[in-house]
């Protein structure tokens, strides 16, 4: 047995499945976002969860692998609907105690989820990422990266407009976010957090507080690299945006009709080597890495998605990383 | 052109060129694109791909080098190419296509009113779920009837298609508003073909909703064709793909119409084709999943592009699906496919339909 822990319409998680079940595996797939799922018992000899489709419920202490691809579990494989209505009770309103954040509800989830990911993530033999690494802080990765000898850009967190011109950052900057960032729809748009390119002259002489924000010094680059890493494997594509200086900045913000190219890649065994320290570092196995190489040749690092979009690297590359995982999750080796 | 001593040309993953008997082809699969070029080009990528510009240049007369430099500014301007000083850092793209866990690719079902059976049609949509097949085409051969086709959409709605396409006669109306419905409550239903109408026309359905574009849930078109010779097997330059590279290696490996595909006809026999007259048995005394397993019914799954006769000197050969049900010589395994009009030796389209020689089988 295999668990898949993901959300409602992430497609990687199908087509591994589809996979999986070709080579006759049984997939117990838990998304975050939809109730087929619910919390059945804990016993001595398990972990109960019943699949409310099929009425079948599965002891997630059987299985010999795990793909932590999503969020895991929420509130809604425990208990069949939120309270809607207030809690009065002698005419005092007590809603707190059943809803929103500081709500019994909630602390009592968060203590059994994470009793039971740590238990499935221990007893699994495979594990293809981690519950405790959905996310990472990119200011801890860089200092990371640094230490295992990657470059990585430089940059500042300033509160103070004014801050700018002193700084260490060249004229030329990008401001990023230090999480990860908005990407919202909503109606006919789509939000999202650009790398935007600004100059130093356009914030000279002006003293205005700013929530902290980071400032980091632009790399003129060669191309971008993405790669998607597996166990000790690297899966890199280049993806070509020197071409125009519209993609300078950022590649999402080229248009549809001429895509960047994107070639299939190999990094240097050095580059490889300090990476897969980075990944032994955060104790994870599985990743997305960006990287620059700027116009010295030399490779920047820049942040690592633990669950990140992989497709777009296998399609173009025909790397066939679906069944790679597939044969993973099985074997727990890479041939 | 600028270029350094260590500079080496190699041509992008996401291309490739494809030689014919007169002339060649590059095809971009990235950007959906397809130029022609001379043989001789074709044949000078082979020979310089992945190696030293200063090296290849040692080797080509002083006539030629400036023809040789236009074309390699050609290939580096379209992006067709890159000049690279560390080659291995560029590996080629794979061009193993693996889908041995798919079961069956697409299933074609005939249904005629007149003969249909509720209980079977829902065994078998069961059946053909199970083999995880979610691409079909619906073939209505009797009149049309709305309430029919609502019946036959709601059984196919309990499976889990992607893709569901519906061909039809016009005969019997049936309103744009019933088409909306349709097309809006099976979500699966994108595309109705209609056959033997007056004149040619598509029209586009679409939900509008508030602060949202207008979402597109499927097409109807209209052919002049009739349904029994319009609906399959025709090429023509519209129906090349340049756009997916799965499926130019795929064609490299099997066939473009008939791998994975099933057939099932009106009386519940089991089918490579609807045009081709062999079956295998009918699917309510037959486990389908069996019989597609055996090696008579896969005859045909690997005959390639590369095995037919004209086809594998066509330099479309990787875009094109193919025919085997009309075929220029009928008993012929590795003729080309007759509702093609295209003359690789000649580099000519031509309406297949009005070619003396190919009306003579037609009528056969
Ligand atoms: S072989 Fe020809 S007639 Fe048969 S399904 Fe394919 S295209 Fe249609
Ligand atoms: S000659 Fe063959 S490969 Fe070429 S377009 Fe016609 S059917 Fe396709």
């Amino acid at each position: 047995m295999i668990i898949i822990f993901s959300t409602e319409n992430e497609i990687s998680t199908s087509d591994v499945i589809y996979r999986l079940k070709h080579h006759g595996e049984e997939v117990i797939r838990i998304n975050s976002d939809d109730d087929t799922f619910k919390f059945s018992l804990i016993n001595k000899e398990g972990i109960y969860f019943k699949n409310t489709r099929t009425n079948k419920t599965y002891n997630l202490l059987e299985a010999k692998s795990c793909w932590w691809r999503r969020t895991g579990i929420s509130m809604k494989n425990f208990i069949l609907d939120t309270p809607k209505e207030d809690f009065i009770a002698n005419e005092l309103d007590l809603s707190v105690l059943i809803k929103g954040r500081k709500s019994l509800l909630r602390s009592e989830t968060a203590d059994l989820k994470e009793y039971i990911l740590r238990r499935i993530y221990e007893n699994c033999k495979i594990n293809i990422g981690s519950p405790w690494r959905y996310g990472l802080n990119k200011l801890e990765v860089l200092d990371i990266a640094q230490q295992h000898g990657l470059q990585t850009p430089d940059y500042e967190i300033i509160s103070n407009l004014n801050q700018i011109a002193p700084s260490g950052i060249k004229n030329e900057f990008v401001t990023k976010s230090i999480a990860e960032g908005i990407y919202e729809v909503i109606g006919n748009n789509s939000f999202y957090t650009y790398t935007e390119l600004h100059k130093k002259e356009d914030f000279a002489g002006n003293d205005v507080n700013v929530f902290p924000s980071m400032i980091m010094n632009i790399i003129d680059k060669k191309m971008e690299i993405r790669t998607f890493y597996l166990d000790g494997h690297f899966y890199s594509m280049a993806i070509m945006s020197q071409s125009l200086n519209q993609t300078k900045v950022d590649f999402r913000k080229y248009s549809d009709s001429k895509p960047n190219k994107c070639e299939t890649y190999k990094l240097p065994k050095s580059v490889e080597d300090k990476l897969e320290n980075v990944f032994k570092h955060l104790q994870l196995n599985c990743g997305s890495v960006d990287l620059i190489v700027n116009e010295n040749n030399e490779y920047v690092f820049l942040e690592i998605n633990p669950v990140g979009q992989y497709a777009m690297t296998n399609l173009p590359c025909n790397y066939n990383l679906d069944e790679v995982i597939a044969k993973y999750l099985i074997h727990g080796i890479i041939e | 052109m600028k270029y350094s001593k260590n500079d080496v040309f190699f041509v992008s993953s996401s291309c490739k060129l494809v030689k014919g008997a007169k002339r060649s082809i590059i095809i971009d699969y990235s950007r959906g694109d397809v130029q022609i070029i001379p043989n001789e080009y074709y044949d000078l990528v082979q020979d310089i791909n992945r190696k030293k510009i200063t090296e290849i240049i040692a080797h080509i007369d002083e006539d030629s080098k400036n023809s040789f430099f236009s074309f390699i500014e050609y290939m580096l301007v379209h992006e067709f190419g890159f000049l690279t000083e560390e080659i291995e850092k560029f590996p080629e793209v794979s061009t193993a296509y693996d889908d041995d866990h798919v079961i069956l690719k697409d299933a074609i079902l005939e249904v005629d009113e007149t003969v249909f059976n509720e209980e079977d049609f829902s065994s078998l949509i069961f059946q053909i779920n199970e083999l995880h097949c979610n691409d079909l085409q619906i073939r209505i051969s009797s009149k049309t009837n709305f309430s029919f086709i609502d019946k036959v959409l709601s059984i196919i709605d309990q499976a889990n298609m992607l893709y569901v396409e519906l061909y039809l006669k016009n005969e019997g109306e049936i309103t744009n508003d019933q088409w909306h419905y349709l097309l809006k409550t099976y979500a699966p239903l994108s595309h109705v073909h209609v056959y033997n109408a007056k004149t040619e026309k598509a029209v586009d359905y679409y939900i509008e909703r508030e602060t949202y574009f207008p979402i597109e849930i499927g097409k109807v078109s209209h052919h002049t064709l009739d349904f029994e010779k319009g609906c399959c097997g025709t090429i023509s330059f519209d129906h090349l793909n340049f756009s997916d590279m799965g499926t130019h290696h795929f064609h490299q490996k099997h066939n473009g119409c008939l791998f994975k595909k099933l057939t099932i006809d009106t009386t519940g026999n089991i089918k490579n084709c609807p045009k081709m007259t062999k079956t295998y048995g009918n699917f309510k005394e037959k486990r389908i999943e069996d019989v597609i397993q055996e090696k008579s019914y896969q005859s045909l799954w690997n005959v390639k592009k590369d095995d037919i006769a004209i086809c594998r000197d066509c330099e479309f050969r990787y875009n094109c699906s193919d025919c085997r049900a009309f075929t220029q010589q009928t008993d012929d395994e590795y003729s080309k496919p007759l509702r093609c009009g295209y003359n690789p030796y000649t580099n000519v389209w031509e309406d297949w339909s009005i070619n003396p020689l190919k009306l003579l089988v037609t009528e056969h």
